[in-house]
């Protein structure tokens, strides 16, 4: 038996003509989801086979030449970074950011050859299967649609993610593998922001984010499940569908993509903010600042104060004629200059007042507003509002409870509460 | 694999598709036609016309003949749109009984969609000649600017023939997809769009097989018919001052006027200049007899229609701005309908757009084309086509003071979805209305109204209480539709649409079923018209024996001759018979006669 810490690592340039012997479609299937980073005792748990046929199946790998596992002296590194992958034909790639994989010659890895229709099971092509898992390019091809890096900095690896073993069992025409992405990014969409919603940079340019939505809406606009049985995955599918067309609407637009990474920066400066890790967070400040362009910056203060007083009043003007939202993006534009906790309320509370689509702004901008000034309960309870709207009534809790806490007697925070608390039974 | 046939409806004109072997091919009518002429007609005997046939007999049978059924669809009594054809069509338009619009047509009320069926189903037709089957499904284009209400009605129409219509989808966006199928395009393209009764102009960004919609825009109701008025006004105007008569008073004069308005449209499309001539237009109660002759240049057709052609541009740079892009982000400039061949236009849209327009799809097949190609894409998942199109009208609700608040915004791109929350304002409120608008203005009303929807059955309850989650959907057929649910309990709220112009479950079952009955006593004629057919043939035959036995006296050969007249007598009288059974009778009596004569001749 081999140890549950190991990480069989994938082998490169191995010649699928002449293997000392033929894997199965289930070894080949397992070997998809190896990418250097999961330990014997994950793949066990993920390979849908029985743990003893796991390891038959893995030592089958080995002697194919296909994997290398390691001694069992060898201490791996940190859990960061971990992340399941699915099946190599249809996303390939999941080894891209595995540490322990060698650096694959970019010039020799031919483009894989299949189609992204995730919902078929893929044959197990030994050419395609091959390239896919051990020519990683270095960058994330198009075509591949679905990869690891595109969980990267997600609340929750999608290999530690628990899935709902009653959906995963439904009698769908979805395969395996792409039940479980809908699963994962249909219970997370909402909580990371737009860039990783489409898996592009920070800095992406306006072709590269379109790519990528084309790419991505390839497997996920309805569409692609056209006249097949979906049950419970339809209305997910809907709802990954539109949370890619309003990350894309949002960064493929100049005007709300600057808006919308001067809320990202100073909601991520809180430390509040649900999906910030500390890498993002710089580079998230750099483009605002690029975005509100020389108003802001390195200026002395008092030019700071003067930019700021000029956004506020045409926030102002905005307001008074009705436009709230672009009201909003001037009291977001002057909070990215002067960090004043009021002026981001203000452009919250219109935001709350714009529509559906702006709650998420609403929220970015209400927490820090509420990082700014933890002792006043209005954004809090602004924040507890827009989680209410969206129907996450346990974020909404979160903060109405915050709420409490800073103002004990506060009334509509009693009732918010309590209704959450009936609601929920 | 199964077939989807793809559809473009159009003001004027109607044109099929289908995909084979990958190929989209357009399919010609039994004319040999690839359009068919968006014209229906009842005959005097009750017999519904359709295509070149209806058009044909329009000038005598004005009254009767539905065209250009497009422009009404989906529309509301009252609406300008339906006061400008009450004051233009010869055919009777009538209120509906939901504040819809009905065309009187001998005596019998038919809805738009009903219209509209007929000729589905002559398309239909037209496919399932051609593919050896009937074809189910179908894949409709509809302007990009048509709202719910006529979008909607257009699927009704499909119900009502038969047809499920599997997808709607847009002109534009179709003739985008005629475009680009099968290239390997990375490109942003304009579609103008300018058709027999409707514009559309739609922008897109093209790239991985991805066909995706930025923005779109349009008027329903500019299009080739308003040119055709420009010159009926034009003529008739002209008349008047020589004659002092309106020509446009008298039915028959109005449809030779339309013709001969169209005919000179196209004709300056390739001409200087064209003649009119329309003899015996009008007759006066004095019995003179008038008649029309004109000569009209390019030059003055232009002049006519200048506001029309700019009115397009207008609404083109409208559309660029909202997808924020200048004209020379666009790499390419698609024309599609009719219209666009009109020398005139093509220089408006070059000089716009700052260079030539691209003349690689069929202004009259494309938007076909590319409805085939759509209704591929779905059921052949190999096929690496996706399309994303956007709504053209933002969707909301009337608020207090008639204020109109948006919840989703036009050219957002679908499908979509929006969920609000309404809360009870009173103790014990068991409903709550919502009424629903699409539209641009800040004005509720100012806006289309798609409906009111009233929740029902809500818990009683203290003020505020009962809190409904209402979730408003766009369809990928840009078709809204709304469901409810209490918030508190997660029960489904049952919703009851109280305004609406569409047609009730009960009438489209009800037209469904007058459509069958129709079809199956058209066949019992049909058959019927063949053995009269072969009377009247048998009856030619049997004469022409009885007259070459002219002098003969032998008594079979007389006894012959006169049951031969009596049978003939009596297939006269079948020949206006309804009855099956008499008239095959009377062509096998015929028969047996035509044998004995030939026996003794």
């Amino acid at each position: 038996m081999l140890d549950d810490n190991l990480r069989p690592i994938p082998q490169t340039n191995v010649d699928y003509t002449s293997l000392p012997i033929n894997p199965t479609p289930e070894e080949y299937f397992l070997l998809s989801r190896i990418n250097g980073n999961v330990t014997v005792g994950e793949i066990c748990q993920i390979s849908g086979l029985s743990i003893e046929a796991t390891h038959k199946a893995l030592a089958r790998l080995q002697e194919a030449g296909l994997i290398k596992i390691p001694e069992p002296e060898k201490k791996t590194a940190a859990e960061s970074g971990m992340y399941d992958s699915v099946e190599g034909v249809d996303f390939g790639q999941e080894e891209v950011a595995a540490p322990a994989v060698e650096e694959a010659d970019a010039a020799s890895s031919a483009p894989s050859e299949s189609k992204p229709a995730p919902e078929h099971r893929p044959p197990p092509k030994v050419e395609v299967m091959g390239t896919s898992m051990l020519n990683p390019a270095p960058e994330l091809d198009v075509d591949d649609g679905l990869g690891p890096a595109f969980f990267d900095g997600w609340p929750v690896a999608f290999s530690a993610y628990s899935f709902d073993p009653e959906a995963l069992n439904e009698s769908v025409s979805i395969s395996d593998e792409l039940k479980r992405y809908i699963l994962y990014i249909h219970a997370h969409i909402d909580k990371v922001d737009y860039y990783k919603v489409l898996n592009v940079a920070r800095d992406a340019g306006r072709k590269e984010v379109r790519a990528s939505y084309f790419t991505l809406s390839k497997i996920f606009h309805p569409d692609s499940f056209y006249g097949k049985e979906t049950g419970s995955y339809s209305e997910k599918i809907d709802d990954i569908f539109q949370g890619l067309s309003k990350a894309h609407q949002v960064l493929s637009n100049k005007n709300k993509r600057s808006e919308y990474d001067a809320t990202l920066a100073s909601a991520e400066s809180a430390p509040s903010a649900p999906s910030s890790p500390g890498a993002t967070a710089p580079a998230a400040a750099d483009v605002a600042q690029s975005g509100s362009g020389s108003s802001g910056g390195q200026a002395v203060d008092k030019k700071k104060e003067m930019a700021f007083g000029v956004l506020v009043k045409r926030g102002e003007k905005h307001e008074a004629a009705g436009e709230y939202v672009e009201a909003a993006a001037e009291y977001k534009k002057a909070f990215a200059i002067k960090h004043d906790p009021l002026v981001a309320l203000r452009g919250a509370n219109l935001l709350m007042r714009s529509g559906e689509e702006h709650i998420d702004d609403a929220i970015l901008l209400a927490k820090a507003a509420a990082k700014e000034d933890p002792s006043n309960a209005k954004p809090l309870i602004l924040i507890g509002d827009a989680y209410e709207e969206k129907g996450d009534y346990e974020s909404a809790r979160d903060y109405y409870e915050r709420a409490r806490a800073v103002e004990p007697d506060n009334k509509v925070v009693g009732r918010r509460l309590k209704y959450l608390e009936t609601a929920a039974h | 694999m199964e077939r989807i046939i793809g559809i473009d409806l159009g003001t004027t004109n109607s044109c099929v598709s289908v995909v084979e072997a990958g190929a989209p091919k357009v399919i010609p009518n039994k004319g040999g036609y690839k359009t068919t002429p968006s014209i229906v007609a009842i005959s005097e005997s009750g017999r519904r016309l359709v295509g070149q046939m209806a058009k044909r007999q329009a000038i005598t049978n004005a009254r009767h003949t539905v065209y250009a059924a497009k422009r009404l669809i989906g529309r509301k009594w009252g609406s300008p749109a339906v006061l400008h054809c009450q004051e233009t069509c010869p055919y009777e338009i009538v209120p509906g009984p939901h504040d819809d619009v009905r065309i009187m047509l001998r005596g019998k009320e038919y809805s738009l969609p009903e219209i509209s069926s007929i000729i589905l189903q002559e398309m239909k037709l037209v496919a399932e000649e051609y593919l050896g089957e009937e074809p189910e499904k179908a894949v409709v284009t509809v302007p990009a600017y048509f709202n719910d209400n006529q979008r909607q009605a257009t699927k009704d129409a499909g119900r009502i023939a038969g047809l499920d219509i599997v997808r709607i989808i847009n002109e534009p966006t179709a003739a985008a997809l005629a475009y680009g199928f099968g290239k390997n395009l990375d490109a942003t393209i304009a579609v103008y769009d300018l058709g027999g009764g409707t514009f559309d102009i739609s922008v897109l960004e093209i790239s991985a097989g991805v066909f995706d919609v930025i923005s779109t825009a349009g008027d329903t109701f500019l299009g080739g018919e308003d040119f055709d008025a420009r010159i009926i006004e034009h003529l008739a105007y002209e008349f008047a001052r020589e004659h002092r008569v309106d020509l446009r008073k008298d039915e028959m004069s109005l449809q030779r006027l339309k013709d001969a308005a169209e005919k000179a449209k196209i004709e300056l499309s390739a001409m200087k200049e064209t003649e009119i001539s329309l003899p015996f237009i009008y007759t006066k109660e004095s019995g003179e007899a008038l008649h029309l002759q004109s000569t009209l240049t390019r030059e003055k057709f232009e002049e006519l229609v200048a506001d029309l052609v700019h009115r397009s541009v207008k609404i083109c740079q409208a559309t660029l701005q909202e997808a924020g892009l200048d004209e020379a982000d666009i790499d390419d400039v698609i024309l599609v309908g009719g219209m666009t061949r009109m020398p005139k236009i093509q220089a408006a849209v070059a000089e716009y757009f700052g260079k030539e327009p691209s003349k690689a799809v069929h202004p009259d097949e494309a938007v076909a084309i590319g409805a085939a190609i759509q209704g591929m894409a779905l059921v052949d998942s190999s096929q690496d086509v996706l399309l994303l199109d956007v709504t053209p009208h933002s969707l909301g609700l009337m608020v207090h003071g008639g204020g109109f608040e948006r919840l989703i915004e036009a050219n957002t791109t679908i499908p979509t979805s929006h969920s609000h929350n309404f809360t009870t304002v009173r103790d014990n409120q068991t409903s709550v209305k919502i009424v629903v608008f699409q539209g641009e203005s800040d004005k509720a009303i100012e806006n289309e109204l798609l409906g009111e929807f009233v929740l029902t059955g809500l818990r009683a309850a203290p003020a505020g209480a009962v809190e409904v989650q209402v979730k408003f959907n766009i369809s990928p057929d840009g078709i809204v539709s709304v469901a409810a649910k209490d918030l508190e309990t997660g029960k489904e709220q049952s919703i009851t649409v109280t305004a609406t112009s569409g047609l009730t479950e009960d009438e489209i079952q009800d037209m469904i079923q007058e459509n069958q009955d129709y079809l199956v006593a058209l066949k019992e004629d049909e058959e019927i018209e063949r053995e009269r057919a072969k009377i009247t043939k048998l009856i030619r035959e049997v004469e022409k024996l009885v007259d070459a036995f002219g002098g003969r006296n032998e008594d079979d050969v007389r006894d012959a001759c006169d049951s031969a007249q009596i049978v003939v007598h009596e297939a006269r009288n079948a020949l206006s018979s309804r009855d099956f059974e008499q008239v095959a009778a009377s062509v096998s009596a015929l028969d047996r006669a035509k044998d004995l004569l030939q026996s003794l001749a």
